[in-house]
């Protein structure tokens, strides 16, 4: 019998829209510059496995899990971490080695900067030296990205580590701010709120030590405006930490 | 310490000495069902839905594209890779998912035609990209997956489609002439939703009788030590969609009393949807 094939296959997201008027949102009130998007964080999304983080701002949505990479041969379950790639139990290096996968981003190129953000702030907090020879794997899903997706998962990942048991040290707090052209800031703004925006910054810092552990600069910002810029995150980076300890705390007590 | 020490060397027996008691090693009833919990529209797409039941956690999330009319399948399916579930299981899964939608169970066919806004079919048809994202898998996969689509279907929402091009006219009709008009948006016309449950069957070396204890949605670790495991679908009218059996099995009652399980739990899975609907 004949069939018919066709070559045309237009994603949605492609084709021109004619929007409901009622979802525009310029008479919607608009959040002040220091009000962050509705949020949830979720210390230990999994019972019965260690390790795992959620973060939710707005609609952007961040999952992250460290769990046990499995062998050929035997699954190290007393430890959240594996013994290397080969699993040969080697020592091969003095300090352990963090990996991150990261899924749910389709630009690679995303993918690349958000993997290199993640990778290194998340190693200057572990006491890698503690480990020697073991690899930490990381599993970051993001399930929807509406902006700020490298603050939420930075979120996401410092409470998977909390719950995870390994050692660190302390807890990494995260803002993302974007500039207007007006001067004005706008407090983890998501995509549409950021697009008339010239810059803006995600800053992750760790309160106790006092010291930055990711700063990621993006877009056109005057020199004169990276100091205030950079100083008005940090001071919206500490709000987050009461959430972040409660989240914390929340899990310990599910767990007794 | 010593049951530790049971469950590490001896996994079998540290399972029959609770199995013996008519419970699993967390205490939970040999046929007790587990709470199942999900979520719809958090994952982005045209419909999108988290399921977490038993250990296991998987977000479903759809995306549509406009095609012409043909013989061509309309659904994809893809299961992300994971580090917890190995290629072949996940390719596995993803050609048993794949069957439900060729078979019609889901969504028949004419239903993703695309429809305008006064709900006049037009010579282009919806297909549907679902993506399956695994979280947590302590149990079996199949039967949040199949949930998981199954909410995301009902969570669907696909825009009026404005095509400037006359029946009549002969050439190909050309993106430009395409517009999504999300004034009129349309839900899914879906099959009765379908439900999966997953079974394992212990036998008891140790007991007098070897007879097969039928587990329901067992543990990792429990089926490891089971002799066959079985996933049952169930659809419209309480029939029989899927059955996966692994292993050996030799009593056919077993089978039917695991359709009887699964269909009362579809049952009560069918009423909370349509509360939330």
């Amino acid at each position: 019998m004949p069939t018919i094939r066709s070559n045309l296959s237009i994603p949605l997201t492609h084709l021109n829209r004619i929007d409901d008027v009622r979802m525009e949102t310029d008479d919607v009130e608009k959040r002040s510059a220091t009000a962050f998007r509705p949020l949830c964080v979720k210390c230990g999304v999994f019972g019965a496995q260690d390790g795992s983080g959620y973060a939710e701002f707005g609609n952007t949505r961040v999952l992250a899990q460290m769990y046990e990479k499995k062998h050929l041969t035997s699954v190290n379950k007393l430890y959240n971490f594996s013994t290397g790639p080969e699993g040969d139990g080697k020592w091969e290096e003095a300090h352990a080695k963090v990996t991150i996968t990261l899924k749910g981003v389709e630009n690679e190129t995303k993918v690349a900067e958000l993997r290199a953000d993640l990778t290194s702030s998340l190693s200057a907090v572990i006491f890698i030296n503690k480990y020697p020879g073991k690899v930490i794997d990381i599993e970051v899903t993001v399930l929807s990205d509406d902006g700020g997706v490298l603050s939420t998962a930075i979120t996401a990942v410092t409470l998977a580590l909390a719950h995870s048991g390994i050692e660190h040290m302390g807890l990494t707090a995260s803002a993302h701010v974007a500039l207007k052209s007006n001067g004005d800031y706008i407090t983890d703004p998501s995509t549409s709120e950021a697009e008339d925006a010239i810059g803006g910054v995600t800053f992750a810092f760790v309160p106790n030590l006092g010291q930055t552990t990711c700063v990621n600069l993006y877009g056109r910002i005057p020199l004169k405006a990276t100091s205030p810029l950079l100083e008005f995150a940090r001071q919206r980076a500490i709000a987050l930490v009461p959430a972040i300890h409660k989240a914390v705390v929340n899990s310990v007590k599910e767990r007794k | 310490m010593s049951s530790e020490v049971l469950r590490g060397i001896d996994p079998r027996g540290y399972v029959s000495t609770f199995i013996r008691e008519g419970v699993y090693p967390d205490g939970r009833g040999l046929l007790d069902e587990q709470k199942l919990v999900f979520k719809q529209g958090e994952c982005g797409g045209v419909g999108s839905s988290v399921v977490s039941t038993q250990g296991v956690t998987v977000s479903c999330t759809i995306e549509a594209s406009v095609s012409l009319v043909s013989d061509a399948t309309l659904v994809d399916i893809q299961i992300e890779s994971s580090q917890q579930l190995a290629e072949k299981d996940a390719e596995d899964y993803n050609n048993l998912l794949l069957s439900l939608f060729t078979n019609e169970h889901f969504i028949r066919r004419e239903n993703l035609r695309c429809l305008d806004t006064s709900e006049k079919t037009l010579p282009l048809e919806w297909q549907l990209h679902v993506t399956l994202k695994v979280l947590s898998l302590e149990g079996s996969l199949l039967d949040a997956a199949v949930c998981a689509i199954g909410a995301a279907l009902a969570d669907t929402k696909l825009p009026s489609i404005a095509l400037d091009h006359a029946d009549t006219d002969e050439s190909a009709i050309e993106k430009t002439q395409i517009q999504a008009d999300y004034r009129t948006v349309h839900k899914l016309s879906l099959e009765e939703p379908l439900m999966c449950c997953s079974f394992g069957i212990f036998v008891d070396s140790g007991a007098k009788k070897n007879d097969e204890i039928l587990l329901l949605t067992p543990t990792l670790e429990v089926i490891a030590v089971c002799r066959s495991t079985c996933s049952v679908v169930v659809g419209k009218n309480d029939l029989m969609v899927l059955i996966r059996e692994r292993g050996r099995l030799s009593q056919f009652s077993l089978i039917k009393k695991m359709c009887m399980i699964t269909a009362e739990r579809r049952r009560k899975f069918v009423e909370s949807l349509r509360s939330v609907v």
